[in-house]
């Protein structure tokens, strides 16, 4: 396992670990309500093209009684199933307020939308539509799929351990120059951030936690921080 | 029902064996054009510009520039291949001038949206017949007034007959005729990377047979890439293609 540098978020654990307990959107959400949900917004921060590798980035940011929350989410081909290509943005956004979610009700473990987008409704015959024919069958016991009575019980999946993409890199490189740290003194700073000797051994898991924490330390009153290209 | 963008298009259009290395095979790239990397960092300074001043801030040019500087060295992680008379140091130099132009000429615009992306069912404009196909993509900017405008990189001005034959920009007066059934203004603007860099801002207008021919062109492109039809375009853009080695390993 390769440590984190000492300066990262705790609680973020190994983001690269290969199975973990989880939970679901649906369960947070309910969850959510019960905490007085008010509020869900979303933001589109990267719009998938073929320039950044098709990675839609969603930010979500969710009002609850104890305080406002915010999470980023991503989805590119390579983290979704192959149904789910026509939607890269949906499931962005799903993983962004679940991620948000879960810091709104204290939820430390990862949610099945996050990693895999496989509880994201399949495809529809036509853009913007929800469901319809031709949906592929969801793998036995996911949400959604019916017929197993388990959605909400905790299981692992494997996470997607890819290196982090050119749009992450080059958000990331922003993100470092908002905080006025540029080129090489950026660059450094990034691979000490990471513990990493070259920015392609970092995954997109740590990217997106690193994209996250960045921003959070940023707010709001930055635009080099909060649009994303 | 099968999907195409104009990015997919014009790359099937000039070569189908690097199309099916790209985007069936997902070949890993083992470097990157730098003009395109140039193109894609200028892009991103100039969509930060716009979307702050649509979200009513104020940026400064030398904001945007810090931007561009930043996508760019980032860009520069990643192995680049540069033409002969260019390298990191002369593109940023170039980059620089051409948004401190551009930025300047664009402070006075009223731009509606910008990287506006679109996902439509294609339609024949003429006969309204359904193509069967998912037409996406991304239009660069909407001026107020519905003047669609596309932005390029480039190291000289289009060719004769560029400009009218220019798909990308074809291809988003099709999509606005097919939401709104009116054929808007169009614009090229041109950032030139010449010693003395230069912004040329090139207005243009399509028919309606314009549109039609180019809608039956990504219909017929989507059916040849159903279909399998990829095989090698030789041309002097093999020299800069990722896919070289692939591609001379390749045997049908």
């Amino acid at each position: 396992m390769r440590p984190m540098a000492s300066n990262f978020p705790p609680d973020l654990g190994d983001p690269t670990a290969a199975g973990r307990e989880t939970t679901t959107y649906p369960q947070l959400l309910t969850l959510a309500h019960e905490s007085d949900l008010t509020k869900v917004l979303t933001q589109l921060v990267q719009i998938p093209t073929d320039d950044n590798g098709r990675l839609a980035i969603v930010k979500a940011e969710v009002t609850t009684a104890r305080g406002v929350f915010e999470g980023l989410g991503d989805a590119s081909p390579e983290s979704v199933e192959d149904f789910l290509l026509p939607h890269l943005i949906r499931v962005a956004e799903t993983r962004a307020k679940a991620r948000a979610l879960r810091d709104a009700v204290g939820i430390g473990v990862v949610s099945v939308e996050e990693i895999s987008g496989a509880s994201f409704p399949p495809a529809a015959s036509g853009p913007g539509s929800g469901g319809g024919s031709g949906r592929r069958p969801l793998p036995p016991g996911l949400p959604g799929n019916g017929g197993q009575g388990d959605g909400n019980r905790l299981r692992s999946l494997p996470i997607d351990t890819s290196s982090m993409s050119e749009g992450q890199r080059r958000y990331l490189f922003r993100l470092m120059a908002a905080r006025g740290l540029k080129g090489e003194a950026a660059h450094d700073s990034l691979k000490q951030f990471f513990g990493v000797g070259d920015l392609f051994q970092v995954s997109k898991v740590e990217a997106t936690k690193a994209i996250d924490r960045l921003l959070q330390d940023a707010g709001q009153g930055n635009g080099h921080a909060v649009t994303q290209h | 029902m099968p999907s195409l963008s104009i990015s997919r298009l014009n790359c099937y259009l000039g070569c189908p064996l690097q199309y099916k290395f790209r985007y069936v095979d997902l070949l890993p790239r083992p470097w990157r054009v730098a003009a395109m990397a140039f193109g894609t960092s200028v892009h991103a300074a100039i969509e930060w510009f716009h979307r702050e001043r649509m979200d009513g801030r104020s940026p400064s040019v030398e904001e945007a520039l810090s931007v561009f500087e930043a996508d760019w060295f980032a860009q520069n992680v990643e192995p680049l291949v540069f033409s002969e008379k260019e390298d990191t140091d002369s593109l940023r130099e170039k980059g620089v001038a051409l948004l401190t132009t551009y930025l300047g000429i664009m402070a006075e615009s009223k731009p509606k949206a910008i990287e506006a992306p679109f996902e439509i069912p294609l339609i024949d404009p003429e006969t309204g017949e359904d193509l069967d196909l998912t037409l996406r993509g991304i239009i660069d900017l909407v001026e107020e007034g519905d003047t669609l405008v596309d932005v390029k990189t480039a190291g000289r001005t289009p060719e004769n007959g560029g400009l009218e034959r220019h798909l990308q920009l074809t291809t988003y007066a099709l999509v606005f005729y097919l939401l709104h059934g009116v054929i808007p203004d169009l614009r090229l603007d041109v950032l030139l990377k010449l010693k003395t860099p230069r912004v040329e801002q090139l207005p243009t207008k399509r028919s309606l047979p314009d549109l039609a021919w180019t809608a039956r062109l990504f219909a017929k492109t989507a059916r040849a890439i159903e279909q399998g039809h990829f095989y090698p375009n030789p041309s002097w853009r093999c020299t800069e293609c990722e896919y070289f080695a692939a591609c001379q390993a390749w045997r049908g």
